[in-house]
This record gives structure tokens, C-alpha cells and sequence, in this order.
């Protein structure tokens, strides 16, 4: 009996000797420790890092209308980065339209390099646009060069607009899916967020980018970029330009 | 001996002037590099900001870094980099650079900047009609520039400040601004040069930086070389100031 109980305890002794502390993994020295953008009213906007995707997501509300961000990045002791902390990322807007890549290479001191990808992810009401044309009538617009000053304004009615045009821009797209020079846009409406303007002009010369673009006539679907949505008609209008 | 003064009179302009006439780039690239100027008088000379602008509709907009003297470009808006930006028709508004202000060049960004204008009625008198809101005569005497300007020792207390913009005096609105538009050619009827003309006056405004540095800021001319009595034959979008700014965080605006 008097071993039974030594041989338990011991059995014990032993059970106990199994647990072990172990130390946690060491984190990388290539990783981005945090990644915050700084040049906003208030508390730094701070970015989600994936170090599993390899991913840098800064989200923000549309209604601080960034056009430019500046990053302050932290690193491990040692590491550097390209493009530095501080590096401006500009033109905001056409980063979101043109889904522009943007990769940050992290060296760690050990040598050891990681790339990151950028993605801008603004948090936006859903761009709403109700059709110009419909199946059986298919809206026609025209401007005359033989005028001294010719004109056509379309107004496109819907939700999500902005009432900053710089962050905006509307675009015909030809049939074969190319996208034309943009419309200018009104600004009788500023403020009106429910529906927007676009006027196309001849008046002097240089004329403007889009009216050096169109031929003597063609079916375009309009296609919205607002901020970070965009949306495209699903119906055409006709442009035509009388020489 | 009247020669001898004269020449050290010319001289000592001559010095005083060559801290500021350094060209200003506009392509310079920025980026808040920490090229801060020392606390000092700078005087910046026909800053080309628009030169095809006409009173139909804005002109490109200037961006200025009062601390580091220099251009900031314009996609830069939402950023410390710059100070005031001159904007508007003829760049005639002077925005301070501030995140908060709503419907302002700097709105959604880090800009803390704010601007004032010291209107001081009894000084006003000498070259102002302060019931009209005109000059009473252009052009306005030259020595009362400098008084106006030297007369401001410090940031005067309870001088109060605005996000919004100084500009054209009384001009669509009841604010006091740098200058007077003389919309229909009012000051010298007759003349058809004489309409859609700016004229600055002898005002200083006060801008606290978006660091929070205090400087003092005269408008001296739109128009290139900064003609005393301009007409329409001269060309608008050549702005040219001076200001001083004091670099240690006080009030103390007694700068030589």
C-alpha cells in the first residue's frame, strides 16, 4: 500500500515534468508593424495588415473625400521600406478608377524581403443611375462644327452622387467597349446629389479633348465614376457630330 | 554727400532684398522636407500663378508653404505641406490651409491653418472711404505700405481668426479683405481700362501656420511687376507679397 502511494506520487512528479513553456514564434523582420494614414482631421486612419495575404487595406468613409494619402508605416527594429513612410500616394481617385498597383517591399535586417499590395477600399452608398435611353428610344445628342458655338447637356438622375466634381468623372464608351475623353460637368447642380449634368462644347479652339474624339456619329453607354464606385448605363445614347 | 546717401540707402535695399528675391520653382518637388526658413521678412515677387485668368472664372490655384517659402503642388491640398493657398478669380481669395473648414480648398485633410485681417478704421482713413468700403485715392501712398506693415509688432490679442477666406473687399459679401475691385471702373469713370481692376491696399493679415507658427502677410500686387496705378493692359496672375515669420511659436512679430 505504502508503494502504491509512491509509485501515484511519482507518477505525478513525472505528468508534471511534461509541461513546458514554450517561447512564441518569433515574428518576422520583414512584416509591417502598423501602416496609418495621417493627413486626416482627428484620429489617423489605421490600415489592416495581412501578413497571411500579404495585404495593406486602408478603409474610409467616402464622405472624407481624400485625394491624397500620406502614410506613417512602423517596422520592426532594422527593417526598411520602399516606398518609404511619408511617400505621398496621390490622385486618390484615379488610384480607385484605374485600380492602380501599388506594392511596399519590406527588407527586414535579416535581408529578407516580403512585398505587400495595397488596396484603397472606400465605404460608399451604392451608385444608383436611371437609364437616358430605353430599348425603343434610344436618346440622340448632337453638336455642329459648322456653329460658332454649338452644345448638348444630359443629365443623368439617380443617388450616390457626390457634390465634388473632382470626384467625379462620366465617360461615353463606344461600342467596341472603349472609353472616350470625359464630359465636363455642371455645376448648376453642386450640392444636388440626386443627379448630375454633363455638357459637351464647341466653342474655341483647342477644342476640348472629348469633341476632338468623336466621330461623325456612334452609340455610347455612359459610364459613371463617382469616388470609388463606378457604374456604366445599360442603355446607349447616340452622339453625333455634324461637320 | 547726397550721392553717398543715396548709394547706401540703395544698398542697404539692395541687401534687405536679396534674402527674398530667390526664384521661386513651382515644379519644385515637395513633400515637407524640412527645409523650414529661419524667422526672417521674405518678400516673394511675381509668383506666376495664373497668367491666362480672366475675371470669367477661377484661376489655377496656388498653393504656398509660408514656412518652407515655396510652391506646394496642387494634388497636395490634403496635406501639411502647405500653408495658404491663393485661389479663386485672379487667385484673389487667400484660404488658410485647414481640414476642418467645409467648402475650403484643405477640407478632409490634416490642415490646422487659420488667417485674419487687421482692420484698423483710424489708419484706414488716410486712403480709404470706411463708409463706402473704397480708396478714396489710387494709387494708395506708397510710405503707408510700410507703416501699415511695421506697425504690426505682434499678433494683436483677441484678434479673431477665421477658416474661411480673406480676399476682395466688401466685395459679394461684407467681408474686409487685401484689396478692392473695382468691378465697373468706379474710381476713374470714363477710362475702359479701368474696370475689373484690383487694387491692394495697405492691409496686413495674420496667419497662423499649420504648425501653428505666427506670421504677418501684405498682398503687395496681382499684376506683373506690381505697378502702383494698374489698368487692364497689365497682366493679372503675378502675385507678389511679402510676409514675416516668426519661427519660435511666439506672437512676436517684431521682425526686421
Amino acid at each position: 500500500m505504502k508503494y502504491f502511494y509512491s509509485i501515484l506520487l511519482s507518477c505525478g512528479l513525472f505528468a508534471c515534468t511534461k509541461t513546458e513553456t514554450i517561447a512564441p514564434k518569433a515574428e518576422p523582420g520583414n512584416r509591417i508593424e502598423s501602416f496609418r494614414i495621417v493627413n486626416v482631421q482627428g484620429e489617423p486612419l489605421e490600415a489592416a495588415i495581412s501578413d497571411k495575404e500579404n495585404t495593406i487595406t486602408v478603409y474610409w468613409p467616402f464622405y472624407k473625400q481624400l485625394s491624397i494619402l500620406e502614410p506613417a508605416i512602423a517596422l520592426p527594429a532594422g527593417a526598411t521600406i520602399s516606398p518609404a513612410s511619408g511617400t505621398l500616394i496621390e490622385n486618390v481617385f484615379e488610384a480607385l478608377r484605374t485600380e492602380r498597383k501599388t506594392t511596399y517591399t519590406v527588407t527586414g535586417a535579416d535581408g529578407s524581403r516580403r512585398e505587400y499590395k495595397l488596396q484603397l477600399k472606400v465605404l460608399q452608398p451604392e451608385l444608383v443611375l436611371k437609364e437616358v435611353s430605353s430599348p425603343d428610344d434610344i436618346k440622340a445628342f448632337s453638336i455642329n462644327m459648322k456653329e460658332q458655338y454649338s452644345s448638348f447637356s444630359v443629365t443623368i438622375q439617380g443617388s450616390g452622387f457626390l457634390e465634388n466634381n473632382d470626384l467625379m468623372r462620366v465617360v461615353p464608351v463606344d461600342a467596341d467597349g472603349k472609353e472616350l475623353p470625359p464630359f465636363m460637368l455642371g455645376i448648376t447642380n453642386l450640392g444636388d446629389i440626386t443627379r448630375i449634368t454633363l455638357h459637351c462644347e464647341k466653342y474655341q479652339e483647342p477644342y476640348s479633348p472629348l469633341v476632338q474624339a468623336l466621330p461623325a456619329t456612334g452609340l455610347y453607354r455612359l459610364r459613371v465614376y463617382c469616388y470609388g464606385r463606378v457604374k456604366t448605363l445599360q442603355f446607349p445614347i447616340r452622339i453625333n457630330k455634324l461637320q | 554727400m547726397k550721392i553717398k546717401l543715396t548709394s547706401i540707402l540703395a544698398l542697404a535695399f539692395l541687401m534687405a532684398c536679396s534674402k527674398d528675391d530667390a526664384p521661386v520653382k513651382p515644379d519644385e518637388p515637395a513633400g515637407g522636407g524640412g527645409n523650414t526658413v529661419k524667422t526672417g521678412t521674405y518678400r516673394v515677387v511675381n509668383l506666376v500663378a495664373d497668367t491666362s485668368a480672366t475675371s470669367a472664372g477661377d484661376a489655377v490655384s496656388l498653393y504656398y508653404s509660408l514656412e518652407e517659402n515655396k510652391v506646394v503642388p496642387a494634388s497636395q491640398r490634403q496635406t501639411g505641406n502647405w500653408d495658404i493657398v491663393f485661389y479663386g478669380i485672379y487667385n484673389s481669395s487667400i484660404y488658410p490651409n485647414n481640414g476642418a473648414a467645409q467648402g475650403s480648398p484643405g477640407y478632409g485633410g490634416p490642415g490646422k491653418a487659420e488667417i485674419a485681417v487687421i482692420v484698423d478704421r483710424k489708419f484706414d482713413v488716410q486712403y480709404y472711404d470706411t463708409t463706402n468700403f473704397r480708396p478714396t485715392q489710387i494709387p494708395v501712398p506708397a510710405a503707408l505700405w510700410n507703416e501699415a506693415y511695421a506697425k504690426v509688432t505682434q499678433v494683436p490679442a483677441g484678434l479673431k481668426f477665421v477658416t474661411r477666406d480673406i480676399g476682395l473687399d466688401h466685395f459679394l459679401g461684407g467681408f474686409d479683405g487685401w484689396g478692392y475691385y473695382d468691378f465697373y471702373g468706379r474710381l476713374f469713370p470714363g477710362d475702359p481700362q479701368k474696370s475689373h481692376v484690383v487694387y491692394t491696399m495697405p492691409r496686413v493679415m495674420i496667419v497662423k501656420t499649420h504648425k501653428g507658427r505666427y506670421a504677418k502677410l501684405m498682398m503687395e500686387s496681382i499684376y506683373k511687376d506690381s505697378p502702383a496705378n494698374p489698368n487692364r493692359t497689365n497682366k493679372p496672375g503675378y502675385i507678389t507679397f511679402r510676409y514675416s515669420i516668426q519661427m519660435d511659436g511666439s506672437v512676436n512679430l517684431n521682425i526686421p
